[in-house]
């Protein structure tokens, strides 16, 4: 899987690149049951939604 | 999250091409990842909109999760989407937005911009659009959009600080930001970091 970062880590950079309120959702098990599973598992790797926004 | 960039952007950026080439010409290839209707519906798509697409609207999705959960767009919004692939979320967005509305796809792959653009042509679609381009140097105007929306690609980007920052140029003020992408709750060993089948796979 592609590397990642910490969920946490995005929103820091999200705020840090400008955008405010930011927003993350739920853990989403993205690769259960797929090739890289055990993989996404060892780094504990989810899928996760963003929402930012661009001050007026 | 580090600003360091670990692996030459240049050859992350080729293979990445290379990767989603793959998926594109043979999207059940069988993949370290799910693809197409079964991982929409993992990802808790609205299974009855992903029922009404033809399969060459979803066969290539190979995305992360789902950039809509944490809010619908608005009709008549104007939509850009980063790494649009196969074209699947720049269609769900279009019945979102409506005929009003517009959403471009940006894709650096030949390959995902012909299967996009000829989906759409087959759906008729008129109020979307495919550009080649890669998203750290978007292809498109300044303060043009309402909502950037992307799943499954920043993360494939060394310089994420640079997409984010093309994100906030082509946003009107006010815009929003949704994305959907992976996060690991272990750290990366550094050396792992420095392979580049990890940032593509």
């Amino acid at each position: 899987m592609p590397v990642a970062c910490r969920a946490q880590a995005g929103r820091q950079m999200l705020e840090q690149s400008g955008f405010a309120d930011v927003v993350i959702g739920p853990p989403v098990d993205t690769f259960g049951g797929a090739g890289g599973e055990s993989e996404a598992r060892l780094f504990e790797v989810f899928g996760y939604a963003f929402l930012a926004h661009k001050p007026k | 999250m580090s600003d360091s960039i670990p692996v030459d952007p240049l050859a992350l950026r080729e293979e990445v091409k290379s990767k989603y080439r793959a998926v594109a010409v043979d999207p059940r290839g069988g993949y370290h990842f799910h693809t197409g209707r079964p991982l929409a519906r993992r990802l808790g798509y609205d299974q009855a909109v992903v029922a009404a697409l033809p399969d060459s609207a979803v066969e290539a999705f190979a995305g992360v999760g789902n950039p809509f959960s944490l809010g619908t767009l608005k009709a008549d919004e104007r939509v850009v989407d980063l790494g649009s692939g196969g074209g699947f979320d720049c269609f769900i967005a279009a019945g979102q937005v409506g005929p009003q509305g517009r959403v471009v796809g940006i894709d650096m792959t030949e390959e995902m911009l012909g299967r996009s653009r000829a989906a759409a042509t087959a759906m008729g679609l008129r109020n979307v659009e495919f550009r080649q381009g890669v998203i750290e140097d978007l292809p498109v105007e300044d303060r043009s959009a309402d909502v950037v929306i992307s799943n499954g690609v920043i993360n494939h980007c060394a310089d994420k600080r640079q997409v984010f920052a093309e994100v906030r140029r082509v946003l009107k003020p006010g815009g929003r930001l949704q994305f959907a992408d992976i996060a690991n709750g272990k750290e990366i060993p550094a050396g792992a970091l420095r392979n580049i089948d990890l940032w593509t796979d």
